[in-house]
């Protein structure tokens, strides 16, 4: 920490509504509460309603409705969706249960696992074709939940958030490009914070306690004691005595008397550069007992331009690029191409005569797919493209390839969160009111009349501005990515900037095109098996 | 008493399992009927024109028999298609009916991908039979 002046920019916790959130010992169920009621309502109709995908909650809900949602939140805003989690309240409860249990393992403290079921679950979604069950999607919720509580019962930080979760890691990645970032009011005060609560949390043992400095005058009581004498009601001989009405008319604050977590992905708030492992919980707001911790408003995405800001890692450098290329993988799969690439491949591999159920061969050609696109070529192009721009900017011996590569990584968030927002909104905004009579049907299945019988006739925008938003944000994520890269290579190359950028730009230039080429295929809503 | 915590979180964990699992056992039959099931009082056969299905403006064209294969006439026949995708409004449509039998129902495939097509037929008396058909649309 360097000694800094107090922030004066806009603090979204200085609002009325938000500032009583945030310092309620339980304020965040405000957000969690209703949306653990909607989660166990989709999993309700995903297990008893129609197992027709456009007419339950639990398949229109979340793929086309929170998708939707989710990005344009993460652009506007940031990590909202974490702070209102609903799989963190039986978390919460393990938690309880695991404040003396286990750490993480060391050697899964990082990306890799995160990456690792981000990548699952897109594969999952796509050969089960989750979007298409109701049934399926509400046993991956009540997975989530299983998962979320069985981590969080046998290690001690929520482990589930910070390693595992592939939402909550899709989260994290573009809420770097979000506008608003987790932040101190006065540095100087955490400087000489003893208890640190924000991160080790905080216990009252009493609900008032006194936050300005107590008066000496009159004298505070002191026991002396004698050898034996180990509390005043065993004998301590009182030297001065208190003054009690001055001392309760001394400034003091409410608190719980309940423990008040820390960061739960360990995270000192006024050494936050970046938004990766921010949940948005606001513990650390509710834990400050200076009140000091805000949400502070930034450029949007001002952390990708700051060296440094991030952790020069492989797995967060490749989980970022993987993720734009899976943004396209994603958006692929809704393309007739798929269909001949898969069967393409399948039958190149003999597959289908080797008899093999259809479901086998889906998972095989589907796992080649997205081993080779989501992972094998993102990190051989950005590593083969660290090399180039390494030996055209004149410091091969200077930067390694992590740190080339981690430098760029930042460079992939606009373009990524361009592929998701297009995928995305298309579902999104396509499909808009499509929850009205999803949730009139639900309604009059349960004989609850209040909303009328289901006007199916409710749809969504129309294509041609879906198709406009789509391109809209494709370019803009390209834009801003092509300028990330220049000033990175900048700031990397001095005087080769130029040939330094150039195999970034290439690589840039390229996903886009691919992109804009997905944009422009006939999308098909398949939802069965390829292989019948 | 640490491996006392260990058993508790365990059984906790177990009974979760246990109890989603359970919930999967109360799942109800699904109400729709396959394609190829025998209809007692009806026999219903759809025909989408045109052939290929591809987007855009088409027509089902749906056949209805009694139970002793003579021609259906004076019914009430009805469609409705879902995608098998969520997020994508159902197209609905009502048939009128041209040769002694033989309904024709104004159709559009507004999307491309895997569509189940309902199409309900109702007698005067209150008798209702429904007919289940999956279609392919390319683009």
């Amino acid at each position: 920490m360097s000694a800094a002046s107090p922030v004066t920019r806009f603090d979204a916790l200085r609002l009325p509504g938000l500032r009583r959130v945030a310092r309620m010992p339980r304020g965040r169920l405000v957000f969690q509460l209703p949306m653990l009621l909607f989660a166990l309502l989709l999993m309700y109709d995903g297990f008893s309603g129609p197992q027709r995908a456009g007419q339950n909650l639990a398949t229109v809900a979340p793929w086309v409705h929170y998708r939707g949602l989710v990005v344009l939140a993460l652009l506007l805003a940031g990590n909202l969706f974490c702070a209102a989690c609903p799989f963190a309240l039986p978390r919460t409860v393990a938690h309880r249960l695991s404040v003396r249990g286990r750490r993480w393992p060391r050697i899964l403290r990082g990306k890799w696992v995160a990456a690792v079921s981000l990548l699952a679950l897109f594969f999952v979604y796509e050969w089960l074709d989750l979007w298409a069950s109701p049934l399926l999607t509400a046993w991956l919720i009540a997975a989530y939940f299983a998962a979320a509580f069985a981590l969080e019962a046998f290690f001690t930080e929520s482990a589930f958030c910070k390693y595992v979760c592939p939402l909550g890691t899709f989260n994290f990645v573009y809420s770097t490009a979000s506008p608003l970032q987790i932040g101190v009011r006065q540095p100087d005060v955490c400087r000489t914070c003893v208890g640190k609560d924000c991160i080790n949390g905080r216990y009252a043992a009493q609900p008032v306690i006194r936050v300005s400095e107590i008066t000496t005058s009159p004298p505070i009581p002191v026991f002396v004691y004698g050898e034996g004498a180990a509390s005043p009601a065993s004998g301590g001989e009182v030297a001065a005595t208190i003054n009690a009405k001055s001392f309760d008319s001394a400034p003091s604050t409410q608190h719980s008397a309940l423990i008040v977590p820390g960061c739960g992905t360990l995270l000192f708030p006024p050494t936050i550069q970046s938004n990766l492992d921010c949940t948005l919980c606001l513990d650390c707001a509710r834990a400050c007992p200076h009140d000091n911790v805000g949400l502070f408003a930034r450029a949007p995405g001002a952390e990708l331009k700051k060296p440094n800001a991030w952790p020069a890692r492989w797995d967060v450098s490749l989980l970022v690029i993987c993720l734009a290329f899976l943004g396209l993988l994603n958006a692929f799969g809704m393309t007739p191409p798929v269909y001949d690439l898969l069967e393409g491949l399948a039958n190149s591999l003999g597959l289908p005569g080797a008899g093999l159920p259809p479901a086998a061969i889906d998972a095989i050609v589907l796992g080649l797919l997205f081993v080779a696109v989501g992972v094998v070529l993102p990190a051989g192009l950005s590593v083969g493209a660290a090399a180039l721009s390494r030996r055209l900017g004149g410091v091969s011996k200077r930067d390694s390839l992590r740190h080339t590569v981690a430098a760029f990584a930042p460079a992939f968030v606009p373009i990524g969160l361009g592929f998701w927002i297009a995928h995305y909104s298309f579902h999104f905004l396509t499909g808009l009111f499509t929850i009205v009579p999803v949730t009139q049907r639900f309604l009059t299945d349960h004989q609850i009349g209040w909303f009328g019988a289901p006007d199916w006739s409710l749809g969504g925008l129309p294509l041609g501005v879906v198709g406009m938003i789509q391109l809209s944000a494709l370019i803009a994520g390209y834009g801003v990515s092509m300028w990330l890269a220049l000033q990175t290579a900048q700031r990397l190359y001095r005087r080769n900037a130029m040939l330094g950028y150039l195999a970034w730009a290439l690589l840039l230039t390229g996903l886009m095109l691919a992109g804009w080429w997905l944009i422009q295929q006939p999308m098909e809503m398949r939802g069965s098996f390829l292989f019948d | 008493m640490r491996g006392s915590r260990s058993l508790m979180l365990a059984l906790i964990a177990a009974l979760i399992l246990l109890l989603t699992a359970c919930g999967g056992s109360a799942l109800p039959t699904p109400t729709v009927l396959p394609a190829d099931s025998a209809l007692p009082a009806y026999q219903i056969a759809v025909r989408g024109e045109p052939e290929p299905h591809t987007v855009g403006d088409a027509s089902l064209v749906v056949i209805v028999m009694t139970g002793s294969g003579t021609p259906a006439t004076g019914l009430t026949v009805s469609a409705r298609g879902d995608m098998t995708h969520a997020g994508m409004a159902p197209v609905l449509g009502e048939g009128t009916e041209g040769d002694p039998g033989v309904y024709t129902i104004p159709w559009q495939w507004t999307m491309a991908g895997d569509w189940i097509v309902d199409v309900t037929v109702r007698a005067a008396d209150g008798t209702e039979v429904t007919q289940t058909v999956n279609v392919t649309v390319e683009s």
